[in-house]
């Protein structure tokens, strides 16, 4: 009997322990949901013509469900579980969130609703509405961006620094050590060892 | 006598952090990327990019161990590594990016890019076929 309660007790426990270290800090899920903004944390705002058409698109009841997003803002996002592209359209402008349907997901619908030329797709649940569409000198300079970046790549990889390689060419560990503030049992240990 | 202490631990921490076994590489695979909330094109192109980084990181790593039966055994698993990863730009994310929509031109700059990562990863390929 009293090894029943001890068990009942301990998973009793176990389920409390594991909801709260699922349930999501409530600061952050807060500010998750931004929802569409124009232009957020000075860092970027959405294209004229674009914003014109989403405003224009609200009006006629579709929902738009997410614009301009700054990097940090981006970032917040997938602390909240969430997958955006690190370079993601929507932090230059160029890209607004629909909930149209799939078969209404293409720029001949869009244009006559008012958009710009577009170059829409269907993906989890939404229309990814972007203005950003690729042409063949387009892609020549991506592919002439992409070339150097590898050659960025190459040479820090080559270097042998620690860390692993991130687009801004410093490794995570590195970013860290730059902005964290020297630690004084650090600072005691390294004058320990000169001395 | 505390200093040369530190310094000989040290040097030996580096010797066999130089010296460790390599790690195999896997990349992410294309389901994970496509549950990426949005502009899949750009996922699918920051995916190979990473992907290309990781393997290369490997690659100098090898690069700068002494010739030995073990270096070769590594060599080998990279071979393997970075052919398992060719395989799936060409046979999953080209063809995903060519259905992804906006009347094809969605995904187009996305797809040169991938087309450099592919290219690069090739190259360590042969090199380190050569190494060998």
């Amino acid at each position: 009997m009293r090894q029943t309660q001890n068990q009942a007790f301990f998973l009793i426990a176990t389920f409390l322990l594991i909801g709260l270290c699922t349930t999501p800090d409530s600061a952050v899920a807060k500010k998750c949901g931004r929802g569409c903004q124009r232009t957020m944390d000075n860092a970027c705002t959405v294209e004229a013509r674009l914003w014109a058409a989403a405003e224009q698109a609200i009006k006629q009841g579709i929902r738009v469900t997410s614009c301009c997003r700054s990097p940090q803002y981006n970032a917040l996002l997938r602390q909240c579980g969430y997958f955006p592209a690190k370079r993601s359209a929507h932090m230059s402008g160029q890209a607004i969130d629909l909930i149209v349907s799939p078969r209404n997901c293409n720029s001949g619908y869009l244009q006559r609703i008012g958009f710009p030329p577009v170059c829409p797709y269907y993906h989890h649940g939404h229309c990814h509405v972007q203005t950003r569409c690729g042409t063949a000198a387009s892609a020549a300079q991506a592919r002439a961006k992409s070339q150097k970046r590898a050659q960025k790549v190459r040479d820090y990889n080559r270097s042998g620094r620690g860390g692993d390689w991130n687009e801004q060419g410093r490794s995570r560990s590195s970013r860290r050590r730059n902005y964290a503030t020297p630690k004084p049992w650090a600072e005691t240990f390294w004058s320990e060892v000169a001395r | 006598m505390k200093i040369y202490c530190l310094k000989a631990l040290f040097s030996l921490a580096c010797l066999l952090l130089s010296h460790s076994a390599l790690a195999k590489v896997e990349c992410v695979s294309l389901r994970s990327v496509l549950e990426a909330d949005d502009d899949i094109c750009e996922s699918l192109s920051q995916a190979a990019e990473t992907c290309f980084a990781r393997l290369n990181k490997e690659f100098y790593r090898l690069e700068k161990v002494k010739k030995s039966a073990e270096k070769v055994r590594a060599i080998n698993e990279l071979i393997v590594d970075y052919e398992r990863e060719i395989k799936k730009l060409n046979e999953d994310f080209f063809p995903t990016m060519s259905k992804v929509g906006g009347d094809g031109r969605a995904c187009v700059d996305q797809y040169a890019e991938i087309e450099v990562w592919a290219n690069e990863m090739q190259k360590d390929l042969n090199d380190l076929k050569q190494m060998k």
